[in-house]
């Protein structure tokens, strides 16, 4: 490995030489970004396969005979776990995280490449841990992704041999990888920005990766801990989250522990996680919005601030997730409280985003038009979500289809558009080639247009009282026939939107080979990561010296400017008056 | 800069050269950050004791019912007392490393890496002693962990102590983590005091030096944070 010190930037560069040093034990964060999304979207299509398989079973109860009730609720935990950790905050952070941050911040690299590789490479085992669950006696866990004990772990749970115990083991194998991960991020924004790069020149997606790793590593030792926990429960007979109970006609040897607690720390860390994964996709919509209207985000200096309140904010409302726990009814009036505060902050952030389209120069390209498809799905789940946070209101829809029609729209569908507006922006940068735009348009709407048909009528199901994870709903007396038929129309629209993912995977392999030569900046993006000397970026990212930035990632449509955009490291000069905001 | 200036800049303002690159050290940083995790770790950890330890979630009327004091053994208060020690040691080597007194850092390292490696057996021989008292992690040889097959009913029997008494999980747990943290700092002070030792120059270890004993003087603070828990059973 040669060695070689560039002049402005002290810290040595590693120049591998071999193919597996280049590709495989890279410390590069654009290769370590692009193992991390492959293996996160690889895994996340094992958990779109499951949750297909479960709406086969919703839609036509019996007619498939391999899908047994206890399958199903395997099925339940495994989709869950799998999309909310090891699809959305790997991808999220470990993808988009570790290619953008130093591009944006203009580094070279993350400041700590060596625990950067470890951290994709532990992700990777916990992924494989998590994997191994299918192949063992019993199958995997089956208790539901939150993993409430006692049931977790007692007879009668599917998964409850070693499914459950190659879960938890993943589960703290993960956290390890994501807190190396989680060091680069946060110190690589604080310590690695580049000359004039003041933290209000930083492009919103870095400000919501930032934050979004801050609160991860803060929120995911709860879940450690948990894991740890729960782990010694069933391994070591300890009674952490155990009570005294009877399972099966039998006295068990448990007695004294709580699951509540349990209950506690899983959603100290479960709450603070959807905003793990939410902030980043604020912070990137943010800038494909800005992009794609040719205006400079409204209000920016909201936005960031919105990020940074929302992600204090979220530490505080975790046990809006337990009101049916049977907790004091003070503590459901405080949660509630706090939630609906978090919908200020939330609530700016949308109206500066509608704002930013206002009067602007809009092209609907296909990343625009999985940036404005976010914005419709973020607004729906988010007002479910006002229900939701009440505590009379959640009692009775709590265990409905209502809540997973709420989820999903705001962090499973809202998030997942972004990110494909995401590759489809960033991926002429990444690959330095451009995709079929009339294939990306078609993906944008039967997606967008399928997943409307798929949860909004769960939520009038949950309403008519459907219960969630439940394997077959049977004659029973409250539910009409018409909700079956939804069901139907449901299952019929996942399997659509299911295949229709084929165009998108179609698209980026047969783009990556034979799409066109892309342009180095095809969007006239002002942004730092456009601006590098070689597409996709060599290793170092800026080619002998590093760029100096003198103006902020939002200068579009400038009024004198020679083109509609001024690249963050043009210094001023007569090309551009000031700005007139 | 204060956080609150840069917070509150207006970028789309006056558009120019603008502050110099950070100045503070990039692993100073970094382990500050780390820190936050552990002390989020530890927080976890004690709120869930403290809620264990007033019963919480249990059917009322049983309240803390389950909890049992556990014994304190004396050796506890030895250890503390070695790891104190070797913070001391650690400080006198930061202060070395910055001096740039090769001699002095080379014992001051000796002695603070002896001490730590004496806490960290003293804390295996209270594990030792508990097992002997009959707190085991687990009891009988062959005893399968995992119950496969016919899941085993008996934990009553093979972990008398273990399913009776939280206050003694939670206290195999927390020393554990503990230690494996203390383990992390012993490897950077393995790679400190071999280079010191090979006569390697001061500066390649003084940041090393400086930041290990930052860290140590943290786990003892944590250490003591724990003990102080225990103790209130």
């Amino acid at each position: 490995m040669a060695t070689v010190t560039l002049a402005d930037d002290m810290r040595p560069l590693h120049h591998p030489k071999t193919f597996i040093g280049k590709y495989i034990w890279s410390q590069d964060h654009k290769v370590i970004a692009i193992q991390y999304s492959l293996t996160a979207i690889s895994i996340g299509v094992v958990a779109l396969v499951l949750s297909a398989l479960m709406r086969l079973q919703l839609g036509f109860p019996g007619t498939f005979s391999f899908i047994q009730p206890d399958h199903y609720l395997q099925y339940v935990t495994m989709h869950g776990m799998i999309m909310v950790v090891y699809l959305l905050t790997a991808l999220l952070l470990g993808g988009f995280g570790n290619y953008l941050i130093p591009l944006m911040v203009g580094a070279r690299d993350m400041v700590f490449p060596f625990v950067n590789m470890l951290s994709y490479w532990v992700y990777l085992l916990s992924v494989l841990v998590l994997v191994s669950g299918f192949f063992v006696p019993g199958g995997p866990a089956g208790s539901g992704w939150t993993l409430y004990p006692p049931q977790a772990i007692l007879d009668g749970t599917p998964g409850h041999q070693w499914g459950i115990i190659t879960m938890l083991v993943s589960l703290a194998i993960f956290i390890v990888a994501f807190t190396m991960g989680g060091l680069n991020y946060v110190t690589t924004v604080l310590q690695a920005r580049t000359k004039g790069m003041t933290l209000m020149r930083m492009p919103c997606s870095v400000w919501g990766i930032f934050v979004a790793s801050i609160m991860g590593l803060l929120a995911f030792p709860a879940l450690f801990v948990a894991a740890i926990m729960m782990l010694l429960d069933r391994i070591a007979g300890t009674s952490f989250f155990m009570p005294s109970i009877v399972s099966m006609g039998q006295q068990t040897g448990y007695q004294g522990g709580s699951p509540i607690l349990f209950q506690h720390l899983f959603w100290f860390f479960g709450h603070p996680e959807v905003y793990i994964v939410a902030l980043p996709a604020f912070g990137i919509v943010s800038d494909l919005i800005s992009v794609h209207a040719r205006k400079n985000i409204f209000g920016y200096r909201m936005m960031v601030w919105a990020i940074i309140v929302i992600g204090a904010l979220s530490f505080f409302v975790w046990a809006h997730h337990m009101y049916v726990s049977g907790m004091n009814p003070y503590f459901g009036f405080f949660f509630a409280t706090s939630t609906l505060i978090i919908a200020i902050p939330t609530a700016i952030k949308v109206y500066n985003w509608l704002l930013t389209l206002y009067r602007g120069n809009i092209h609907l390209r296909v990343p625009m038009l999985f940036a404005i498809g976010f914005l419709f799905t973020f607004i729906h789940g988010g007002l479910s979500g006002l229900f939701l946070g009440n505590v009379s209101v959640d009692l009775p829809l709590s265990d409905t289809f209502f809540v997973v029609g709420h989820f999903h729209m705001v962090m499973g569908v809202s998030p997942i558009l972004v990110i494909f507006g995401a590759i489809y922006h960033w991926y002429p940068k990444i690959t330095g080639r451009m995709w079929n735009d009339m294939l990306g348009k078609i993906h944008f709407w039967i997606t967008f247009l399928g997943v409307y048909a798929i949860y909004l009528p769960m939520h009038y199901l949950g309403i008519l009282g459907v219960p969630r994870r439940y394997y077959a709903l049977g004659p029973t007396a409250f539910i009409p026939p018409s909700a079956h038929l939804a069901n139907e129309g449901i299952t019929i629209a996942a399997l659509i939107v299911f295949v229709a993912q084929g165009l998108f995977f179609f698209n980026m392999i047969w783009s990556f080979f034979r799409g066109p030569k892309a342009d180095p900046n095809p969007w006239g993006a002002a942004s730092l990561e456009w601006q590098t000397p070689d597409t996709p970026p060599k290793h170092g990212n800026w080619g002998p010296r590093l760029p100096t930035v003198y103006r902020w990632a939002y200068d579009y449509s400038v009024p004198g400017a020679a083109q509609d955009f001024i690249p963050q490291n043009v210094p001023p000069g007569d090309a551009d008056r000031h700005h007139p905001t | 800069m204060s956080l609150l200036a840069a917070l509150t800049e207006k970028p789309w303002l006056a558009p120019g050269p603008a502050g110099d690159r950070p100045d503070r050290s990039t692993p100073a940083t970094g382990l500050a950050v780390f820190l936050c995790v552990v002390t989020m770790l530890f927080l976890l950890l004690t709120m869930a004791y403290l809620m264990h330890m007033s019963g919480h979630g249990t059917a009322s009327g049983e309240t803390g019912g389950h909890w049992h004091s556990m014994p304190k053994p004396p050796l506890l208060w030895a250890n503390s007392g070695i790891l104190l020690l070797s913070s001391f040691a650690w400080q006198a080597a930061r202060r070395a490393a910055r001096r740039g007194d090769a001699a002095a850092l080379r014992s001051a390292l000796i002695v603070a890496g002896a001490l730590g490696l004496a806490f960290l057996s003293g804390q295996l021989f209270v594990w030792h002693q508990l097992r002997e008292a009959g707190y085991f992690l687990s009891s009988q040889p062959g005893f399968c962990l995992i119950g496969l097959g016919t899941p085993d009913r008996s934990f009553q029997t093979l972990h008398p102590f273990l399913t009776g008494s939280p206050a003694i999980a939670f206290f195999y747990l927390i020393t554990a983590l503990h230690g494996l943290h203390l383990l992390g700092g012993v490897a950077v002070w393995g790679h400190a005091t071999s280079q010191v030792l090979r006569g390697g120059s001061i500066a390649a270890v003084r940041q090393q030096v400086d930041l290990c004993g930052l860290y140590w003087h943290f786990l003892l603070l944590v250490w003591l944070w724990m003990f102080g828990l225990f103790l209130l059973t």
